[in-house]
């Protein structure tokens, strides 16, 4: 008898979510943006969080961008951060958490890091390379600064080293985060 | 919920005892020194390992890993058929003992494999066989065909295998 009460629960319970649509709303993020977006968190997408810190979170996809890879960043947030202005010692430290020191990786930042404005203060961006010379996709970009207080950080994985229109292209897609 | 069924999942599959003690390697020359301790799979390098459509969470995914030497650093790479465009993380350290592998990242994090016999119990307790390079290139191709990809690079299949295949 007890064995059919939990299996019936089990079905009540777990049933819904083997047909949930993976594709969260942004708002489930606390992330809204004038671009369309979605979210797509690391548990429904196996395997993605392989190697990454625990503070990965997913992949946020812009859905009006063409391009697949600059479409699609992974994103990472950092409780606990008591400092509130990017510079770019903050910018290197959170750097250094996701991908490791630079001097043990492959991946360079090469004196690419800058700051940039944006509607609420300082935002950093690097780009890196990997030094590894059959990476599948050897370059990244990455933005890094403070959303609803919370230090967030975008990386995009590139097939090459993006241009400069594309630059300024990921650096006002982050200008519409909020 | 989908977080409670892969953790139950998680610990009904891959619960692997730590056995005896490790053997770690960096680069390859460490790999030599350390090689009669390791487990058979990994007593060869390069080894591949391929599964194609097994079930993780409610979803058919295909998962090859790769570990070889390039320029004597060692390079384990692991790829699944998800829609996820991502920087691998890079390795600093393999450890493995005869029931598991721990992989140690640059960024610190570490992630354990179970091994039973010639088959690796990765992530959500998924079986990846050893299988020879011929048969990962087949499931390479699967899971680079579905992967979201617009690069010329990946299109083309030029992935870091080739090197170190025995074609």
């Amino acid at each position: 008898m007890i064995y059919k009460i939990k299996t019936i629960l089990v079905i009540i319970f777990f049933t819904p979510s083997l047909f949930a649509d993976n594709k969260r709303k942004p708002s489930s993020i606390n992330l809204k943006s004038s671009n369309e977006i979605a979210f797509y968190a690391k548990k429904d997408l196996p395997f993605s969080e392989f190697g990454k810190i625990d503070e990965f979170e997913g992949q946020l996809v812009r859905l009006d961008e063409e391009a697949v890879q600059f479409s699609m960043a992974d994103l990472y947030r950092f409780r606990g951060e008591a400092r509130s202005k990017m510079s770019e010692q903050l910018c290197n430290t959170y750097a250094d958490k996701i991908f490791g020191p630079e001097s043990d990786r492959a991946l360079k930042m090469k004196d690419s890091l800058v700051l940039f404005d944006t509607a609420v203060g300082k935002a950093c961006a690097y780009k890196l390379k990997d030094t590894y010379a059959r990476a599948k996709k050897p370059y990244a970009y990455a933005i890094s600064g403070f959303i609803h207080g919370r230090l967030t950080i975008l990386v995009w994985t590139l097939s090459r080293s993006p241009a400069d229109d594309e630059v300024a292209k990921l650096r006002n897609f982050w200008k519409t985060l909020k | 919920m989908q977080a409670v069924i892969a953790f139950l999942i998680l610990m009904s599959i891959n619960i692997v005892s730590l056995g005896s003690e490790y053997a770690c390697f960096k680069n390859e020359d460490e790999y030599k020194t350390v090689k009669d301790k390791l487990p058979k799979i990994l007593q060869e390098v390069p080894v591949y390992f391929a599964v194609k459509d097994t079930a993780v969470l409610f979803k058919k995914v295909s998962v090859v890993v790769n570990m070889q030497f390039i320029e004597t650093k060692i390079r384990f790479n692991l790829q699944a058929s998800v829609d996820i465009d991502s920087q691998p993380q890079e390795l600093v350290s393999i450890c493995a003992n005869e029931n598991q592998v721990k992989l140690t990242f640059s960024n610190k994090k570490t992630e354990r494999f179970g091994i039973d016999g010639d088959t690796m119990i990765v992530t959500y307790g998924v079986k990846i066989k050893k299988v020879d390079s011929a048969q990962y290139k087949t499931v390479l191709k699967m899971i680079a065909a579905k992967t979201l990809d617009d690069s010329p690079e990946s299109k083309a299949l030029n992935v870091p295998i080739s090197s170190g295949a025995k074609q």
